[in-house]
Parts: C-alpha cells; structure tokens; sequence
C-alpha cells in the first residue's frame, strides 16, 4: 500500500533510528523513558466550567469541560453522565481532515474516557439532581490544535487539570466544586526494534510496530490498558511497559496533577 | 438582533457597560507563528475572544474536482469549539458556521494573490477557543496576518471591526451583551490600505445615517487594527531573525 | 550585488515607483509603483535594477536539481510512478511534501539483461528532479540515486545489503536493484549526498 507522504519519509528514516537507538539515542535526544517537555496552563477558557491548554512538546491540545443537565441512562439512574470527545482539527496536521471523528480519535477518546471512567476520577453519584430524571453530565470536549504524537497523554492530562479546576453551576441552584479524585496518569509507550520508547513523537509513533498505553492510578493499580498499531509486544515487554508507566506516571503525577 | 429587552447598555455618561465609550474598541492581541506545523498561524485576543488561525497551502487542491486550472482556491473553515461558548456547542458544521466560512473565504480570496497558483487550495482554519461577540471578524483579522506569516502572496492585508447600535446610539466593537441586546449589528472588512470592502453583513435597523456613521466608524478603526495585525508580524520576525543568525 | 536594507514591509506596501526598480519576486507593478506582495524584507539588485520581497518562509516548491525521496506505486514499460514524500533541504533536512512524480526510462535507467526491471513497484528510492511540470520528472542515474530500501519480491522482507548486493534473510536469496551507495545505511538524508560521490 502506497503510504502518505509523512509515512514515506518514515519509513525511509528507520534504519537510522533503529541504529541511533541501538545507541540509547532518540532523534530529539531524549532518554527511552524520558517525556517531553510538558507546560499546563490551567483554566485557559473562561467560558468553560473547568479548562486547560497543553503543550507536550509540539503537541498541543485544549480541554474544556461543560456541565450540563440532562437524563440519566436507564441502567445507571443513580449517577450522572461523564462524555469524552476528541477533535482532530485539521490546523493540527496536514494530512487531518475536517469530518466527524475517523477511528484513530474515537480510540484515544474512549482510552481517556476508560482511564478516568474506570479510576472513578470524577464521583457520579454525586452528580444526581432528581434520581432516575434529572442528573448532571458532564462533557469533557478536547481540540488537538498542533499534532506531533502522543494524544492519548496530552489528552489525558489535559482532562484531568480542566476536571480539577471544573465548578457545577446553574441558575438558581447552589454552586459546587466538581467532586474528583483519584487520578489515574496514562503513559504511552512505542515499540520501535527492541526498544520501549516513552510519549512517542509523531515520528516515532509513524515507524512504530506496536504502541502500548497503560493508565495508573496513585495506588499502583491499573485503570486502563489499550495497545495499538499492527506489530506485536511479548508478555514481557507488557511487563516492563506496567513497570514503566507507573515509574513515569507517579513522577508525572508528582509534577503536574499535584 | 436579540430580543427587546430592558436592560440599559448606555449609562448617564454615554458609557457601556465594560465601561469603554462609543468609539472605543476592545484590548486586541495578536501573536504569530503559535503552531508548529501549519504554514502559518495565528492567536488572536479581541475581548474575550480567543480564535488560533492556521493556514496550510498553497497545495494541491483535493479532491481534484475542486481544482481551478486559472488560480488557487481559499478554503477557510470557521469553527466553534464545544466548550468556547455558555450552552456547549455540538461539534461539527452548522449552517452558521458554513455561512461565515464562505464569507471569510470570499474575503480572503479578493486579498490573496490566487492567480499565481493554479490548481491549489490554501487552507485558512479558524478555531474558536472562547467566544465573546465579533468572532467572525476577529478570525478575518487574524486570518490575514496568519497569511502573511505563511508567506502567502497578497495584494494588501484584510482587516477588519464591527459597529453596531445600542440603545439608539452607534458604537464601535459590539460586546457580547451589546450583540445580544442591541438593535444593529454591522460586521465590515476592509482591504487595509485601499479601503475596498471585502466583507459586509448587517442584521437589524440602522437609518442611511446611522449607517455612514458606523462606516465611518469602522474605517477609522480598522486603522489602528491593521497597525496591531503589523506589530505582531514584525514582533515575531525579529525574534526569529536573531535567534537564526 | 543584491542589496538589502533590511527593510521589513508588507502586503500593499508601496516600495519604489515603476521608474526606479523593476519588479521582482513577491511584487506587483501597480498605478506607477511597484508594491509589496508579501510580508518580508525589501531586497535591491541594484545591476539589474530588480526590487522583491524576501519572506521568512522556505520555498513553497522544489525546483530542478533537489533531491527527493519515495515509493514506486507503479513500474511499466516505460516508465515508473513516484509518490513523493519529501524533499531534503540542506537546512531543515527532510521536509514532507505530497505530490507525484515520475521515472522515464530511457537507455541505461534500466537493466539490460533479459529486461529485468532493477526497480520495482514499493521500493523507497531516492531520486533527482529533472523537470517539473504538472507532475515531477525525477532521475535515478548516479551511484547515490536509485533504491535506497527495497523488500523481497517473494516474502517482502526488507532486503539488507550484503557483499554487494541485496539479500533476503528470511528466503535466502537476492534481488538486482539499482540500488544506492548508501542503501541500508543512510546517516544523511540531504546535504551531504553530492559530497559523498
């Protein structure tokens, strides 16, 4: 299959890259487990109930959050409704397209939603107004504005900071923090040759065979798995992608969720 | 306009309620270059108006049927995020949004030099952040200087302002409120130095009078907007060129 | 001598009237002016008496000579496609740009014996612009032009190279291409390629 122009030139720099890893060395310098520079700027839009803008590295992405009242599911009557959704603008990247979501950004929305879902980030039964009628959803929306790899994380973190700084309002009723807790920090890794690589770049993610993410909460539990792309990954590099992302996680979570 | 209301936008002193008077516009800032992979790209803050513009292009104009074998195509696409307004927006075009990219990509196509690239399409995306009245020409504004950034050949730049009426008087750059309560709005774009119109729209009641005011208004504004558009362009060039040499 | 002022303008910007300079690149000649097209610096030949406008942004196309890279998406008796996936600049090294080209074959682009093809549909090569047109005409003649990775006709493995020719691992065998001196060690994608010859 004929490959669009960003995966030609991919492919073509493999060898190198393989070789330079070989060495310990990632195109940007970075050490296999080292992330790129991360910058959060908290409650960017005042129009949203909770926000944040983040830049990891040249990825950036802006998470706003909308709270909204609304009907519960029939099987759940008793909590409110948490939504992700993802936009891959296409100012993001060349070869983006404008349209509703294609797969690659309903995935990366469902393994942020299933970390913060499944951590229990964000207490829904706290989220009832009249129980089985009236409950509270809350709408995590998040636009990728400049793409180069690692959406799941940016993504990630992003939701997390804007559900921190997110208040419930209406009128009439009394205001209240959001209720969350429990973090869980998704650290995604790339198998380029034998080698697990840390918060892929665009790059590194194009020549990549196989991608893991692994979500982690506070308590060294797992929230969250997904892995992605063609190739394979043995039991044991899973292994040690676990023992990576909770290593890197807890030190990202000291940094940036704190 | 919005629905008659008795909310007073004009206090004894002839102030808004932001405090600004009639002629006064909002803070603008305008940053370059804020993205890393378009062409070009633009931050804007007019108000509480927060847009980014990228522009990609000229490139070959897909699909091909869309292609102009005598110039380039402007493609802008205005889009509102879901969070940047009080009642969340649900992704994706509505007929609002198609209505005013056709109207920006008009106005840019008067600007751009589209003769000399046949066959290509130059992409102008306009992504609204956080909304606050006066967007689709806050995106324009910013559309032109993330164009000049790209290195896009134009024969002037687009800028422009809006006026509109409140309470029976004209004033400059329409607030939120002033939009949603006041009885005319008037969104103009100009071609900067030779004045030529490139954007009109205009929604409810305005006397020929009040309307050559407003004009008058505008073109006066958009003056010292075009100087802002400027000073973001060489603020960032500057910067590059000492850090590159 | 271009002389350069440094002088930063504008789109519309008046630069010279029609007498004083010719017009050049990024300018328009216009009621007597000669005007700015582009945001830049204002740049004087003063021999041939030429103003332009020198933006910031590197090139928006390739021209004759740069070195490019791609896949063969089809190979026929005449000729083989080429989408293009990027140019190599000298200062920003690989720059992706989507476009199509082609190889023409005339005597010696291709191998004589039997008339085996030595480039085949889905090699990646590295290839020179000849001529650009609507499409670009590349060339593959040259010991750092042609394959520079290629798989194996039977399994697709990537074929290493291997006292001097292209083998595959897995099937045991090799494979003529018309390959690269570099071929399976490429340290530089631009530049540095002529110097290497």
């Amino acid at each position: 299959m004929p490959k669009d122009a960003s995966g030609i030139l991919s492919e073509i720099k493999k060898g190198y890259i393989i070789n330079q890893l070989k060495n310990g060395k990632r195109g940007d310098g970075r050490s296999p487990e080292e992330f790129r520079k991360i910058t959060i700027i908290p409650d960017y839009v005042k129009r949203a109930q909770g926000s944040a803008y983040v830049m990891l590295g040249d990825t950036k992405i802006i998470a706003g959050i909308k709270i909204e009242q609304g009907e519960p599911f029939p099987d759940t009557p008793n909590q409110g409704v948490l939504t992700t959704n993802v936009e891959m603008l296409p100012m993001a990247f060349p070869t983006f397209e404008p349209g509703p979501p294609n797969e690659d950004t309903i995935e990366i929305a469902r393994v942020v939603d299933r970390g913060i879902r499944e951590a229990k980030t964000v207490d829904l039964k706290k989220l009832v107004i009249e129980p089985g009628k009236k409950v509270w959803i809350v709408f995590i929306d998040i636009d990728v504005i400049d793409f180069d790899g690692n959406l799941i994380d940016a993504c990630t973190l992003g939701a997390l900071t804007a559900l921190k700084t997110a208040v419930v309002k209406a009128e009439g009723m009394d205001e209240f923090k959001l209720p969350v807790d429990n973090l869980p920090i998704s650290v995604t890794m790339v198998k380029i040759g034998n080698t697990l690589l840390c918060d892929p770049s665009v790059e590194e993610e194009q020549m990549a065979e196989a991608r893991i993410t692994v979500s982690t909460t506070e308590d060294g539990h797992i929230r969250a798995m997904q892995k992605g792309k063609v190739g394979s990954l043995s039991i044991d590099e899973i292994k040690n992608a676990i023992s990576i992302s909770l290593k890197v996680g807890s030190a990202l979570r000291e940094t940036y969720i704190r | 306009m919005g629905t008659e209301s008795n909310i007073k936008l004009l206090d004894e002193n002839g102030l808004r309620l932001d405090g600004r008077n009639e002629m006064e516009l909002r803070p603008i800032k305008i940053e370059t270059n804020v993205l890393e992979r378009a062409d070009g790209s633009a931050f804007i803050e007019w108000g509480g108006n927060k847009i980014i513009v990228s522009v990609y292009g000229p490139r070959e104009a897909y699909p091909k049927h869309t292609q102009d074998i005598d110039k380039a195509v402007i493609k802008a696409r205005y889009n509102m995020a879901a969070f940047s307004v009080d009642e969340r927006k649900r992704p994706g075009p509505d007929r609002r949004s198609v209505e005013i990219s056709k109207v920006i990509s008009e106005a840019l196509s008067s600007a751009v030099m589209v003769e000399q690239f046949p066959r290509t399409q130059v992409d102008v995306f306009i992504e609204v952040i956080q909304a606050d009245a006066g967007t689709r020409i806050a995106g324009l504004t910013a559309a032109s200087v993330a164009l000049a950034a790209a290195g896009i050949p134009m024969r002037d730049m687009v800028v422009g302002c809006t006026a509109g009426k409140v309470d029976g008087k004209i004033v400059l750059d329409l607030s939120k409120e002033e939009d949603n309560f006041g009885q005319a709005d008037l969104p103009m774009a100009v071609l900067s130095r030779s004045g030529e119109v490139v954007l009109v729209q205009m929604d409810g009641d305005l006397s020929v009078e009040e309307f050559n005011h407003a004009t008058d208004m505008i073109l006066d504004a958009t003056k010292r907007i075009a100087q802002i558009q400027r000073d973001a362009l060489v603020a960032r060039y500057s910067v590059e060129t000492q850090g590159g040499e | 001598m271009a002389n350069n002022d440094n002088k930063i303008v504008f789109p519309g910007e008046v630069l010279s009237s029609a007498e004083e300079y010719v017009p050049g690149v990024n300018t328009l000649e216009s009621d007597g002016y000669v005007k700015s097209l582009a945001f830049g610096r204002v740049m004087k030949d003063d021999n041939r008496m030429i103003i332009y406008v020198k933006t910031d942004k590197v090139r928006l196309k390739p021209r004759i000579g740069d070195i490019c890279y791609g896949q063969l998406i089809k190979v026929d008796q005449r000729q083989a496609i080429v989408k293009i996936g990027g140019f190599s600049d000298p200062k920003l090294g690989l720059v992706p740009y989507t476009a199509e080209g082609y190889i023409r074959f005339g005597q010696g682009d291709r191998g004589r014996s039997n008339d085996i093809p030595n480039i085949r549909t889905g090699d990646f090569i590295r290839g020179k612009v000849l001529r650009i047109g609507q499409n670009f005409e590349l060339g593959i003649m040259g010991r750092n032009l042609g394959v520079v990775k290629a798989r194996c006709s039977r399994c697709r493995e990537f074929l290493v190279m291997k006292n001097g020719s292209l083998y595959c691992e897995n099937c045991e065998r090799t494979e003529q291409r018309k390959y690269t001196a570099d071929y399976g060690d490429m340290i530089n994608f631009g530049d540095d390629i002529e110097n290497r010859q």
